[in-house]
């Protein structure tokens, strides 16, 4: 698999706070990648070393494959929303595109126009920036990230403080620029409702450290409704399973630790004597209804509201 | 570096801050003529460079510090060094591009200095006949030069001091150095020494320059500015590179 981004072990010590501790992560191409943690965590430290507004105190980074002298050059196919969008405020947004096209070397001010309609403000004319609602600066901030037609966009909690409309047209220009246009997208939030209806992989990030990785139908998974029973042999539990008609990784999951996975809605009264007949203990059962929340929760620590 | 030069450029000479601060400067210079036509000549007083070379190189330091500062500290505020830095271009060559255009900066209010000055002379009859035009042309370009190593004095702080604290930092560095040469001159205006320390300050280079002959050792002075003005580069890249942006 290709990845956009990888980074080994970084970490990021600021006086008295340890902001990164040995992150590592990997950013497959074309997938939209949902960087969860709580308030503090680290996702913006991250964001703000990738885009090099600050360095690592260890570890390191790979974009396209390049890192150390050459970053810069990979840095160029990026586009960024870090914290707040970067905009002149005593600028129009046709100013503000202008000016990053001029950054950027592009001669030709042709796609401005596409770019403000792709985000929705083709209709501002002479209206400065910074009489611009939060939902449209958000949307020109991402216009201006687009500016350089990247194939790699870093958003950092773009739908914090927007109305649901403004929610909304952001998340369908994020499935938009990566469906039509094969951007991938790196977006960190808190937000996790919001996250499932965009994301095809997640990081969960707790205290500088990536807690865990995983693709979006693992998540699915693991929030699926289930059954836990924790077995004395989950073969032959397995095989009980397999009598009664559930069939392996479809309805049930087998753990190393002795525990399976239901996904179905056994019938206990049958299962019990179907591991019994299959000389199979069961030490306990515990019903699962994970919400993401619970989940995010779970692998952060604090109370899971089961 | 040249895209970046660009786009400072048009942003910069467009902003309204800075076309403001033109325009008070120019008007404080004609003020300060038709201030000093009212007044009572002494003997051997020339009105005319006390205007261009008195008040004028006493505000233009001024005007270009606040300038320089609210408008590279804008880039701070309004997040727009992001957007430099994510496409990729150096810290390097964003420091080198606010540097030249802080220059440009520079020359320009420098020329506003010039044209304001000789305009409201005329219009208010001030008397240049013994104006001499070598020695105020030489003594313009060594206060330019004088003014760029400020310049550059000016950028490092903005560079440094991130956003528009650097305004007040400018601010205090240029009129406590304008004080303490005051005072220090008091006591010392006759060494050696503190006419040398004064050659790196154009704070302390009040009454060096006048229109009727040229400053003493202009290359020197020249020199001694211009050599603040590029270790003060060197130590504002060097610093900038290693600071952790926001």
């Amino acid at each position: 698999m290709e990845y956009v981004l990888k980074t080994n072990a970084l970490c990021k010590q600021y006086k008295n706070f340890k902001a990164l501790n040995g992150l590592t992560m990997n950013v497959p191409k074309g997938s939209i990648y949902g960087f969860v943690g709580r308030n503090g965590a680290g996702k913006t430290t991250l964001i703000r070393i990738i885009c090099g507004l600050q360095f690592a105190t260890q570890g390191g980074f790979e974009l396209y494959g390049q890192s150390g002298e050459n970053i810069n050059e990979a840095r160029r196919r990026v586009g960024a929303v870090v914290e707040t969008p970067s905009i002149f405020p005593e600028m129009t947004a046709e100013e503000n595109l202008k000016h990053q096209f001029r950054i950027i070397g592009v001669p030709s001010f042709e796609k401005v126009k596409d770019l403000l309609e792709l985000v929705g403000l083709s209709d501002t004319g002479k209206k400065k920036a910074k009489d611009f609602s939060l939902g449209m600066r958000q949307r020109l901030g991402i216009a201006i990230a687009l500016c350089g037609d990247p194939d790699f966009l870093i958003l950092d909690e773009p739908i914090n403080g927007l109305d649901p409309q403004g929610i909304i047209e952001v998340r369908e220009l994020i499935l938009k620029l990566n469906r039509e246009r094969n951007i991938t997208v790196l977006i960190s939030s808190h937000i996790l409702d919001e996250l499932s209806k965009l994301a095809t992989h997640y990081g969960f990030i707790d205290k500088g450290t990536l807690v865990r990785e995983m693709s979006a139908q693992e998540l699915n998974d693991a929030c699926r409704k289930c059954v836990t029973l924790n077995v004395s042999d989950t073969g032959a539990a397995a095989k009980a399973l397999e009598k009664l008609g559930y069939a392996a990784d479809m309805t049930y999951k087998i753990y190393n630790d002795g525990r399976i996975d239901v996904f179905a809605q056994p019938n206990i009264t049958q299962l019990v004597h179907a591991l019994d007949e299959e000389d199979c203990e069961l030490i306990t059962v515990k019903e699962h209804d994970e919400t993401l929340e619970g989940f995010f929760i779970s692998l952060v620590g604090g109370d899971s509201h089961d | 570096m040249t895209k970046l030069i660009r786009a400072d450029m048009i942003r910069m000479f467009r902003s309204r801050v800075l076309r403001l601060m033109m325009l008070l400067f120019a008007g404080l210079i004609v003020l300060e003529s038709a201030i000093v036509t009212g007044d009572d000549v002494e003997a051997g007083e020339n009105l005319f460079s006390s205007v261009i070379f008195g008040m004028g190189s006493m505000l233009l330091p001024m005007f270009v510090s606040v300038g320089i500062c609210l408008i590279i500290g804008a880039e701070f505020t309004s997040g727009g060094i992001r957007n430099k830095m994510t496409v990729g271009h150096k810290r390097e060559s964003i420091y080198g591009s606010w540097l030249i255009c802080s220059l440009a900066i520079t020359l320009a209010m420098t020329v506003i200095l010039v044209i304001a000055s000789f305009a409201s002379a005329l219009v208010f009859g001030i008397d240049m006949s013994d104006t001499n035009a070598k020695a105020t042309v030489i003594n313009l370009l060594v206060m330019l030069v004088c003014d760029m190593g400020f310049t550059a004095i000016i950028v490092m702080f903005a560079a440094l001091f991130t956003g528009v604290k650097s305004v007040a930092v400018a601010f205090i560095y240029n009129e406590s150095t304008m004080m303490i040469f005051a005072l220090v001159g008091e006591v010392y205006k006759n060494s050696e020494v503190y006419k040398l320390v004064c050659r790196f300050f154009i704070q302390a280079q009040n009454g060096f320059y006048s229109t009727i002959q040229t400053t003493d050792t202009p290359w020197l002075t020249a020199l001694c500015s211009g050599s603040l003005g590029v270790l003060a580069t060197v130590a504002g890249i060097v610093s900038f590179r290693r600071k952790d942006l926001k």
